[in-house]
C-alpha cells in the first residue's frame, strides 16, 4: 500500500528495498491523477505511455543497483505545461498553443529523466504564465486550478496545477516556474512547499519565455527537504541557457544534501529580518500564523528583528518589465490576433496594452531595477534571510475577479516582486490555516546564490513543525 | 510596423510631446488620460483589426492603470550614470 503523501526519501527507500516497483508507483499516481485531476483542474495531459516506459527503465536500474547519486530514481513527477516534452503537447495553458508539440525535452526534464525520475503528467497553468495581466482564477484553457483544501478556491498561479497536484498527493513532486510569484503564491494557496531558485541557477532551455530577465524554474513538493533534493538534481550550468553561467561564485556550493544539512551540528543560526508592513494589514489568521512561525524560528536559535524595507517602486518596476518583455515574447499572437483566443478577459487585451510601453519607460524600469538590486543587496549585508507572510490572504475564491475580493487587506511592501527583480531565491512553507480552512504560508528569501543556507533554515524549521505533513480531506 | 504606421506614430509622438509633457501630467492627473488615450490610438492603429470597441475600452482602462505606474517610475530620480540592470558582453561569453 503506497502512501500518496510519502516524502521522496521514503519512496526512494521503498523502491530500493523492493517493497514497491517504479511501475507500481507510476500506475498508482497515474490512477490518482485520473481520479482527482479534473476535480482540481490540475492536469493537462497524462503521459502514461512515457511514464511506464521510464518506470520500467528505472526498475531495471534499481535491479542492477544503478542507484548512486540518483535520489529521484523511479519516482513519479509532473511538470508545469510550459516545459517542452518530446512528442507530447506543451500548451503553455493557452488555447492558441493547445496543439503545440516540441521534438525535444526541456533541460530540467532531461535532467530528471537522466536521474531516473518518471514523468506522469503535464500539469495545468495560468495561460502564458499570467504575463498578460489576468484578473480572475479562470485563466487557463483547462479552467481554474482549485486548491484541494477547499475546491471553491483557487490553487494559485501561475503554477496552479503543480501546486494542486502536489497538495492532493497526485504526484510526489512537481516542477513549477516563477517570474514574479508563480511558485510562491500557488505554494501558499495550496499548502505545499515551493522553492524559487536564484535566477540562472536552473536552466530554462525548453521552457516558455515570458520575461527573459526574470523567469526561473523550481520544485514544488511536500517539504523543504524534498525541494532541496529535487533542486540538487536541477541546478547547474547549461550552455543552452547563458544565464546559468557563473551564478555561484567559485568556491561556493550551489547545493548541499539533506543528510548534511539536517545534522544538528550543521544547523545555521541566521539573522532573520521580518519586513514591517507585511503583516499589519494581513488577514488576522495569516498574521497569527506568521508570528507563530517567527516564534519557532526564534526558538531554533535564529535572531529575528523587524526591518524597514527599502522604499522603492518595486511593484511598478516589476510590472513594467514583465509586461514589456511579455509583449515581445508573444508578439506573434498579438500580430495574428490569436491573443483574442485567450480564456481570461483581461488577458485578451492585456498583451495589446503592453505593446504600447515605450522603450524609454522599459529602460527606465531596468535602471530603477539596478537601484532596487543595490538596496536589497545592502539589506542582505544586515540579515541573512528576509521573511514575510507568503501572501497576506488565503486563496482567492473562484468566480469573482481578484480586485473584487479581500479589499480590506493590504499586503505592504512587494517582497515577492522585489526579490524577483533581484533574482533572489525563496522558499514558501505552509504555517497554519486561515479563513475557509485554507492554508497560510511563510516566505523566506535570501541573497542570490545562497540556497544551501536558505534550505538549511527551511529544513530545520520543518523539523520543528508539522504543517507540511497535513493532508487535505477528500483525496484518499 | 509599416512605413505609414511609423509616420503616424511619429506624428502621435510629436503631438503627445507637445500636448502632454511629463511635467504637465504630474501637475494634472487628468492629463494622463490623454496619454492613455493616445496610446490606445497607437494600439488601435497597429492591431485594430483584432480589437472590438469593447476591447478598446478595456484596453484604454488597462493603459490608464499602466500610465499611473509609469508616472511613479518617472518620478524616481536617476542620474545620467545610472545604467540599466543588464550587462552587455562583447562576445566574451564563457561558452
Amino acid at each position: 500500500m503506497v502512501n500518496a503523501y510519502a516524502p521522496i526519501d521514503e519512496l526512494g527507500r521503498a523502491l530500493r528495498a523492493k517493497e514497491v516497483s517504479s511501475v507500481e508507483l507510476a500506475k498508482f499516481y497515474l490512477d490518482r491523477l485520473e481520479k482527482f485531476g479534473a476535480r482540481l483542474g490540475a492536469v493537462v495531459t497524462l503521459t502514461r505511455e512515457r511514464a511506464l516506459r521510464e518506470a520500467e527503465a528505472a526498475d531495471r536500474d534499481l535491479a542492477a543497483g544503478n542507484t548512486q547519486n540518483r535520489p529521484l530514481l523511479g519516482i513519479p513527477y509532473g511538470v508545469k505545461d510550459l516545459l517542452a516534452t518530446k512528442g507530447i503537447p506543451t500548451t503553455w495553458g493557452a488555447e492558441p498553443f493547445r496543439n503545440q508539440v516540441f521534438d525535444y525535452d526541456a533541460a530540467v526534464v532531461e535532467k530528471l529523466t537522466n536521474g531516473g525520475a518518471v514523468l506522469v503528467a503535464k500539469l495545468a497553468m495560468v495561460e502564458l504564465a499570467g504575463g498578460f495581466g489576468y484578473n480572475n482564477a479562470d485563466a487557463s484553457f483547462t479552467g481554474p486550478g482549485r486548491t484541494p483544501w477547499n475546491t471553491g478556491f483557487w490553487s494559485g498561479g501561475s503554477s496552479s496545477g503543480p501546486a494542486a497536484a502536489v497538495a492532493a498527493g497526485l504526484v510526489p513532486f512537481a516542477i513549477g516556474s516563477e517570474t514574479s510569484g508563480s511558485i510562491i503564491t500557488p505554494a501558499a494557496f495550496s499548502g505545499v512547499t515551493g522553492l524559487r531558485p536564484t535566477y540562472g541557477a536552473v536552466s530554462r532551455f525548453g521552457a516558455m519565455a515570458l520575461s527573459w530577465t526574470m523567469d526561473k524554474i523550481g520544485p514544488m513538493a511536500r517539504s523543504a527537504a524534498d525541494c532541496n533534493t529535487i533542486y540538487g538534481v536541477l541546478v547547474g550550468e547549461d550552455e543552452r541557457d547563458p544565464t546559468t553561467a557563473r551564478v555561484f561564485p567559485s568556491g561556493r556550493a550551489s547545493w548541499v544534501s539533506n543528510l548534511v544539512l539536517a545534522r544538528a551540528a550543521n544547523k545555521r543560526f541566521a539573522k532573520i529580518g521580518i519586513v514591517k508592513g507585511t503583516w499589519e494589514n494581513a488577514q488576522p489568521a495569516v498574521r497569527a500564523a506568521f508570528f507563530t512561525s517567527v516564534e519557532v524560528l526564534r526558538k531554533l536559535g535564529h535572531t529575528v528583528t523587524e526591518i524597514d524595507y527599502p522604499d522603492l517602486p518595486h511593484g511598478p518596476t516589476t510590472s513594467l518589465i514583465i509586461r514589456a518583455e511579455g509583449a515581445s515574447a508573444f508578439e506573434d499572437i498579438l500580430r495574428d490576433g490569436r491573443a483574442k483566443q485567450l480564456r481570461e478577459v483581461a488577458d485578451r487585451t492585456g498583451g495589446y496594452a503592453s505593446s504600447a510601453i515605450l522603450a524609454i519607460d522599459y529602460i527606465r524600469a531596468m535602471r530603477v531595477r539596478a537601484k532596487i538590486r543595490e538596496a536589497l543587496l545592502k539589506l542582505f549585508e544586515q540579515v541573512d534571510i528576509v521573511a514575510a507572510p507568503a501572501r497576506s490572504t488565503v486563496a482567492y475564491p473562484i468566480g469573482p475577479n481578484f480586485d473584487e475580493v479581500y479589499k480590506d487587506v493590504k499586503s505592504g511592501p512587494s517582497v515577492i516582486g522585489s526579490m524577483n527583480l533581484l533574482g533572489a531565491p525563496a522558499v514558501a512553507m505552509p504555517n497554519g490555516f486561515g479563513d475557509n480552512d485554507l492554508p497560510a504560508s511563510i516566505q523566506l528569501n535570501s541573497a542570490p546564490a545562497s540556497e544551501p543556507m536558505l534550505m538549511n533554515v527551511a529544513i530545520h524549521y520543518q523539523q520543528s513543525t508539522y504543517h507540511h505533513t497535513k493532508t487535505p480531506p477528500g483525496f484518499s | 510596423m509599416s512605413r505609414s504606421s511609423r509616420r503616424h506614430f511619429a506624428k502621435l509622438v510629436v503631438v503627445w510631446s507637445a500636448a502632454t509633457p511629463v511635467a504637465a501630467v504630474l501637475r494634472d492627473p487628468t492629463a494622463a488620460t490623454g496619454v492613455a488615450a493616445l496610446h490606445t490610438d497607437v494600439v488601435k492603429r497597429e492591431f485594430g483589426q483584432h480589437l472590438t470597441e469593447a476591447d478598446l475600452a478595456a484596453l484604454a482602462k488597462q493603459l490608464q492603470e499602466r500610465a499611473a505606474q509609469i508616472e511613479t517610475l518617472r518620478r524616481f530620480k536617476l542620474q545620467n550614470s545610472d545604467e540599466p540592470d543588464v550587462t552587455f558582453s562583447a562576445g566574451t561569453r564563457r561558452w
